[in-house]
Order: structure tokens, then sequence, then C-alpha cells
């Protein structure tokens, strides 16, 4: 039984596209995705006396391109040497003085599932994404757009649970300004 | 004194995630419930999440995505390398 499965030509066979699809919806970037494939399957083979059969090998191949996409990610974190005081507060600059908004946020009206369907919106929020300080970048790809746990994120990024916060406050701040102003602001009509 | 949108803003963030202490959650939505601001604030938030959501989701489900042929034939090589040795 074991044998059968246990190849990974058959793995590259019978989860090749998902895994593909599973790096791709985190990464968004089609030649990396492949090579955390091709990294996840070579990995799994060395280790695979350490599947234990009791998952599928499905979800055990994803768990290991898990650990590589984050591998990833931080392997860009530390090569550019990022570092963002916790003192000076950008998100100080969305308020006036007395700590009302200087420029009141709208409600938007738009229905998630039509935002996620246009390609133009998605377009946007790439580029708001690509306006961020690249360490609040990094923190909130792996957080919210991998769906990583904050402890992996943490550990990856070696920052505490609450610079995290800190980080993720600002990026969430500066990406609903930036939609609001390039796309619910009435560029798109 | 100073009002509260700038904490409030950094509480809504924190409870996507982590799970507020009883007295921070309190604060929040006393501020929500006098402040339409940043209603409206963490409203877009929400939406951005969901949007985020759906696209963790929708490309993991979309089968018309597959790994390029020239990639898999890539693959397939340094597998077979592999299992030889």
């Amino acid at each position: 039984m074991q044998s059968a499965s246990n190849s990974p030509e058959t793995w590259l066979t019978e989860h090749g596209d998902y895994l593909y699809r599973f790096a791709m919806s985190r990464l968004h970037d089609s030649e990396t995705a492949a090579d955390l494939v091709q990294e996840t399957l070579l990995a799994a083979w060395k280790g695979r006396d350490n599947f234990a059969g009791n998952s599928s090998t499905k979800t055990w191949l994803v768990g290991i391109l898990k650990h590589k996409i984050i591998d990833h990610i931080r392997k860009e974190i530390r090569g550019r040497e990022l570092s963002e005081s916790l003192e000076e507060d950008p998100t100080s600059a969305y308020f006036k003085d007395d700590g009302t908004w200087a420029k009141a946020p709208t409600a938007w009206r738009d229905d998630p599932e039509a935002l996620y369907k246009s390609e133009q919106f998605n377009n946007t929020l790439e580029e708001c994404l690509a306006k961020l300080p690249e360490k609040q970048h990094r923190v909130f790809r792996m957080r919210e757009i991998i769906g990583e746990d904050t402890d992996a994120v943490c550990k990856a990024c070696d920052i505490s649970a609450t610079h995290l916060h800190v980080l993720i406050h600002r990026a969430r701040m500066a990406l609903r300004a930036c939609l609001e102003f390039n796309w619910f602001g009435g560029s798109k009509s | 004194m100073k009002h509260f949108c700038q904490q409030a803003s950094r509480l809504a963030s924190d409870a996507f995630e982590r799970k507020l202490t009883w007295g921070e959650s309190v604060r929040l939505k006393m501020h929500l419930a006098i402040c339409g601001t940043c209603r409206n604030h963490t409203h877009d938030v929400r939406v951005i999440q969901s949007v985020l959501l759906k696209m963790r989701g929708n490309i993991e489900s979309d089968t018309s995505i597959t790994l390029p042929a020239q990639d898999r034939q890539r693959i397939e090589q340094a597998l077979r390398q592999i299992t030889e040795e």
C-alpha cells in the first residue's frame, strides 16, 4: 500500500498541479511557485521515512510546501537588512493632532466577491501592496496572503507578536488609504 | 482629550490577529458606537480581509491553473536523478 504512492513521480503526477496552485495563490509568481514545487518533492523524497502515513500524502506535501514558502520569504527579508523603527509611527500621518481622522474614510459599498473577480481591482491591490515599506509588505503577505499563523510569521521574521501587530496595523492603514484613493475614490469609473 | 480614533484603528486591526482583552473590546465597541468615521474604516478593512481570503481560497481551487509543462519536465528530471541515486 505504501509502495504505490511512495514514488516522487507519482506525487508529481497526482499533486503537482495542486501544489503549484497553492504556491501561486500565496506568491503570485509562477517561476518561484514551480521552483518550490520541485524543492518540496525533493525534500519529501529525502524525508519519506518521516511520513507517518496518518495524514494523506497531499496534506503531508502541502505541509512541506508551506515551510518552503516561509523559508523563501524569510530569505528575501534577510537579504535586504530591513529595519523599521517602532517609535516613529507612520499611522499618525492619517490623524490630526487632536486624534481625529485627517481624511475621513468612506464606507466602501462594493461586494468583496465582485472585487475579487475584477482583474483591475486585483492589479490595484497589488500596486498598493507593492508600495508598502518592505518589512510591512513581507509580514503582511505572510500573515494575510499566505495565511500563516502568527507564531510562524514571528519565528520566520524573528519579531515579537506585538511587533507583528504593529506592522500589520500600519500595512492595513496604508493599504486602505491607497485603495480608497486609487479605486474607491472614483478613478475606476 | 485626544480622540480615540487612532487607537481604535489599532484595536480593530488587532482583532483580526488576536483575541482582544475584555477592556479593549469594550473600549473599541463603545468608540465605534459613537464614531461613524471609524465604523467606515473598520468596514473597509473587513472588505480587504474578505477579498484576501477569497484570493487564497479561489486560486487554490481554480483547476485551470496548472503546473507549466516545461516546469513539470524539469521537475521530473530532477526527481529521476535523485531516486536513481
